[in-house]
C-alpha cells in the first residue's frame, strides 16, 4: 500500500512552489490532486463539494508556503497536507450541516446501480480474463461491504487505501496514538470480512 | 511508560495482522484507490486549481509587496512627511534662533550711545559687541549650507554688513 510519489522529490518541490517556481508547484498540484479528491470524495460523496474542497486545500497550501513560518518540512508533508483536507472537510459540512452520504454512483446501462466497478488497465502479463472477472467481483463486494461500515472505519480504510498513508502517517493525520490508529484499521478489517464472509454465505 | 509499551506491543501486533493479509489489502487498493472512483477523479482539476493558484504562487514575490498593502504604505508615507515636518521646524527654530540674534546685536548697538558708561565700560561693551559680531559672522560662513538656503545666507550676510555699518558709525559718534 504506497501512492506515495516516489518520481518527485517532495521536499524540493516545496521548496521551489514555496520560492514562487510555478512548474513546481504544478507538480505538487498533480501529483496530489487525485488522491485528495478521492479521499474528499469518498469521505463526502459528493463531487462539487470534493472538488471545493480539493481546490480551498491547495489554496491553503499555497498560502502557508507563502508565508514561510507556518510550514516546517520535516519529512512530514503528506499527514500535514491531508490533515488540512480532512479538517477543511469536517469543518464545511459542520458549517453545511450535511450529513456524509453514499456516492451517487448513477446507473449502468442494464438499469442497476455503478457500485463503481474497477476497469483494471490493460497490462500484457495481466491473469486470464476469467481470473479478472473474479477480481472485479470482489472488489465491488468489498466497495458494498465497506459502505455497510461506520464512518470512523470508512475513514481508516480511505486514509489508508485511497490517500495512501500509512499508519504511522494516518496516526499524525488524526492526531491519535499509533497503536490505536492501528487498532481501529483491525478492527475495521475484521468488520470487513465478516460482512463478506456473510454475503458469501448468503450467495451460496 | 508500561502504558506506553503496552501500546507499543498492540501496535506492533496490530501491524503484523495487517502485514499477514497483503491479498485483501491489495484488493482494498483496488476498491478504495483514486482510479477506481466512480467516474474518476475530474481530467482538468489538476489544471483548475493551479489555474486558481497560479497568481499568489507567481506572483508571492508581489505578494511581499501587496501585504505591504495601502495601510503600509500610509505609514510609511507619514513616516517621511512626519520627518520632513520635524526638518521644517529645526529649519524654521533655526532661522528664529538666528534673526533672535541679530534683533538682540542690533537693540545693543542701538542703545551704545544711549548707555550711561565709563569710557572704559564703553570700550569693554564695544569689544564684546565686535567680538560677538565677528564670532557670527564666522558661524554664519561655516554653517552647514544644507540647512541654510543660499538666499538666507546672503539676506543674513547683508543684515552684517548693515550691523558692521551700524557698529561703525556708533563708534564713530562716541569718538
Amino acid at each position: 500500500m504506497a501512492l506515495s510519489c516516489p518520481d518527485h522529490n517532495i521536499p524540493q518541490l516545496l521548496k521551489l512552489a514555496s520560492d514562487g517556481d510555478a512548474g513546481a508547484w504544478r507538480q505538487l498540484v498533480e501529483a496530489y490532486t487525485p488522491r485528495i479528491y478521492g479521499l474528499m470524495l469518498r469521505q463526502c460523496g459528493d463531487r462539487e463539494l470534493a472538488e471545493e474542497m480539493t481546490q480551498q486545500t491547495f489554496v491553503k497550501l499555497v498560502s502557508l508556503l507563502s508565508d514561510h513560518g507556518r510550514y516546517d518540512e520535516q519529512g512530514k508533508f503528506e499527514p500535514w497536507l491531508f490533515r488540512i483536507a480532512m479538517n477543511g472537510l469536517r469543518d464545511e459540512m459542520r458549517r453545511r450541516k450535511r450529513q456524509a452520504r453514499p456516492v451517487d454512483f448513477g446507473d449502468t446501462e442494464d438499469g442497476q446501480p455503478d457500485r463503481g466497478r474497477v476497469t483494471l488497465p490493460a497490462d500484457p502479463d495481466a491473469p486470464d480474463p476469467l481470473e479478472q472477472v473474479s477480481r472485479a467481483e470482489q472488489v465491488e463486494q468489498l466497495q458494498i461491504a465497506i459502505a455497510q461500515m461506520s464512518e470512523a472505519d470508512q475513514q481508516v480504510l480511505h486514509l489508508r487505501h485511497t490517500a495512501g498513508l500509512s499508519f504511522a502517517q494516518i496516526a499524525e493525520t488524526l492526531d491519535q496514538p499509533l497503536g490505536t490508529v492501528l487498532a481501529r484499521g483491525h478492527r475495521a478489517l475484521a468488520k470487513l470480512r465478516k460482512i463478506m464472509t456473510e454475503r458469501t454465505t448468503e450467495n451460496e | 511508560m508500561k502504558q506506553e509499551m503496552h501500546n507499543d506491543a498492540m501496535a506492533r501486533d496490530a501491524h503484523e495482522q495487517f502485514e499477514t493479509d497483503p491479498k485483501l489489502d491489495t484488493l482494498l487498493d483496488d476498491a478504495l484507490a483514486p482510479k477506481s472512483l466512480p467516474g474518476g477523479v475530474p481530467g482538468d482539476l489538476a489544471d483548475r486549481i493551479v489555474s486558481a493558484t497560479a497568481d499568489r504562487v507567481m506572483g508571492r514575490h508581489h505578494g511581499v509587496l501587496a501585504r505591504i498593502g495601502p495601510a503600509r504604505i500610509r505609514a510609511v508615507a507619514a513616516a517621511v512627511i512626519f520627518a520632513a515636518s520635524v526638518g521644517i521646524i529645526v529649519t524654521l527654530a533655526s532661522i528664529a534662533h538666528d534673526v533672535s540674534n541679530m534683533h538682540s546685536l542690533n537693540q545693543r548697538i542701538a542703545q551704545l550711545p544711549q548707555a550711561p558708561l565709563a569710557a572704559d565700560d564703553l570700550d569693554v561693551e564695544i569689544a564684546m559687541l565686535s567680538a560677538e559680531i565677528e564670532q557670527y559672522s564666522n558661524e554664519l560662513w561655516t554653517a552647514d549650507t544644507s540647512t541654510h538656503d543660499n538666499n538666507l545666507i546672503d539676506d543674513e550676510m547683508n543684515e552684517l554688513d548693515e550691523l558692521f555699518d551700524d557698529f561703525d558709525s556708533s563708534e564713530l559718534s562716541l569718538f
